[in-house]
């Protein structure tokens, strides 16, 4: 190729650089540096001040179980999420619970990992003060996903994950797996009900947990082995808008009420685990659905202790069919259950 | 029909399958299905013979793994074809045989 000359070079340059220069005098270009450099003052001033606020104190339930205490926690955390949108900054204060489960944990770490909920207001707060509830919450690897001074430890029997890339993955459920088969069976042998229920919850939030087409969500995962059991407890959890505010679960409600908007969530749950829930639009429709059925189908056998799904404003109890319906709506959905050995 | 040709899984595949399509992740029934079970089932039909496919020493068999990659096979192919050519093995667990099969005879929901 034919180099241009250094005179036409420079004469281009210069061409570029006057015209630079005489946009940098424009009246346009001096408002908009004028306009940044304060909107960037006017950050850093707001963002002084709200660190020079005191936190408010929000302590959480005594029972401090997501599972069992569904509609008081739902509140301590929809009522945060309001605080921290008014730029509250929050302690939230776990000190003095009487009762912490691993499900609890997982929507604590989950929530404060998100800024739909912080709003980036701030926040803080300490493990728990009972002994037995402390060494739960410090060992559950919590502190692997928050700022800390102090601990950075998970416990021999637990895994916390964040999924940031919201994808399936086979080898973290195989791992999930083996951590609870070992705790409660003891041995090294696959249990396939337990494998094929983590895949699909992965594939479910891969597919359901967003209000719109393709997007996708964040999930976390934690295994916790009782150290006085033999029991392992999951907690799948997103924070995504819930199963019932789903693309596909919205375009089926719109077919089948058409325009009549009065339908509760918790009618629908059968259409839902009966897998009979379908978006029209959706690619190889006549063959997908089976993944909530077979999850149901699983929870019926003696391993699972517990098998609950909390989504919207229900609570579903897989193992005896029976549904609550919340006072709150929780966005996002946790699936929780346990094994036993039997 | 003599069997000519063989799918182990747990080698020439997987020992953790994962969900439908390749965009879900790692070891999708799609992945199976484009890359190992379509050209092996097709040689079988071209050939006249049957393919024997091992499903042990596998950590499980989710649903959609199974309807992404049986049953579309079926759908495309028809069930009555896919079990002329297609013989299944599972000494590990006997459940596995009857759901690969299932989704074979009915890949549509019920």
């Amino acid at each position: 190729m034919k180099r241009k000359s250094t005179k036409y070079r420079s004469k281009t340059y210069r061409a570029i650089r006057s015209k630079y220069q005489l946009k940098r005098h424009s009246k346009k270009w001096k408002e908009r540096k004028a306009n940044k450099k304060n909107q960037t003052h006017q950050e850093t001033v707001a963002k002084q001040k709200q660190a020079k606020k005191p936190y408010t104190n929000h302590p959480a339930p005594n029972n401090f179980s997501f599972i069992k205490n569904t509609n008081e926690v739902l509140k301590y955390f929809i009522d945060a999420e309001k605080l921290f949108k008014k730029k509250h900054k929050l302690n939230l204060n776990i000190d003095d619970i009487d009762d912490l489960t691993p499900d609890a944990i997982s929507l604590l770490v989950a929530s404060i990992n998100d800024r739909d909920f912080h709003h980036n207001s701030g926040y803080k707060g300490d493990a728990p003060k009972k002994p037995e509830l402390k060494k739960i919450f410090r060992e559950s690897g919590f502190y692997n996903f928050v700022k800390s001074k102090g601990f950075s430890r998970s416990g021999m029997g637990c895994l916390l994950h964040k999924e940031m890339h919201t994808k399936v993955m086979p080898i973290l459920a195989k791992k999930a797996a083996l951590l609870g088969i070992q705790h409660t069976f003891g041995n090294d042998k696959p249990y396939e009900p337990l494998y094929d229920i983590l895949i699909e919850c992965m594939s479910n939030t891969n597919n359901h947990a967003s209000s719109k087409r393709n997007e996708k969500c964040n999930w976390w995962l934690y295994v916790y082995n009782d150290p006085h059991s033999n029991n392992t407890s999951y907690s799948f959890l997103d924070l995504g808008v819930g199963i019932f505010d789903s693309v596909i679960v919205q375009n089926y409600l719109k077919n089948i009420f058409k325009g009549t908007m009065f339908y509760r969530n918790i009618n629908v749950v059968d259409d839902l685990i009966s897998g009979i829930i379908k978006s029209s639009a959706e690619e190889d429709n006549e063959i997908r659905g089976k993944g909530i059925p077979q999850i149901v189908e699983y929870s019926k056998l003696p391993v699972f202790k517990n098998f609950l799904i909390i989504t919207n404003d229900v609570k579903i109890d897989l193992k005896t069919s029976h549904r609550e319906q919340l006072d709150h709506n929780f966005s996002g959905t946790l699936l929780y259950w346990e094994i036993q050995k039997v | 029909m003599e069997i000519k040709d063989k799918i182990v899984i747990e080698i020439d595949f997987t020992t953790t399958p994962g969900a439908r399509y390749r965009t879900d992740g790692d070891f999708s029934g799609e992945q199976f299905l484009e890359e190992i079970l379509l050209p092996k089932f097709e040689k079988a039909v071209a050939g006249n013979y049957k393919l024997l496919i091992d499903l042990d020493k596998v950590w499980g068999y989710p649903s959609s793994f199974v309807s992404g990659s049986f049953g579309k096979l079926s759908l495309a192919k028809s069930s009555e074809l896919v079990l002329k050519h297609i013989e299944f093995k599972s000494d590990d667990n006997p459940i596995r045989l009857e759901k690969v099969i299932n989704e074979i005879k009915s890949p549509r929901k019920k």
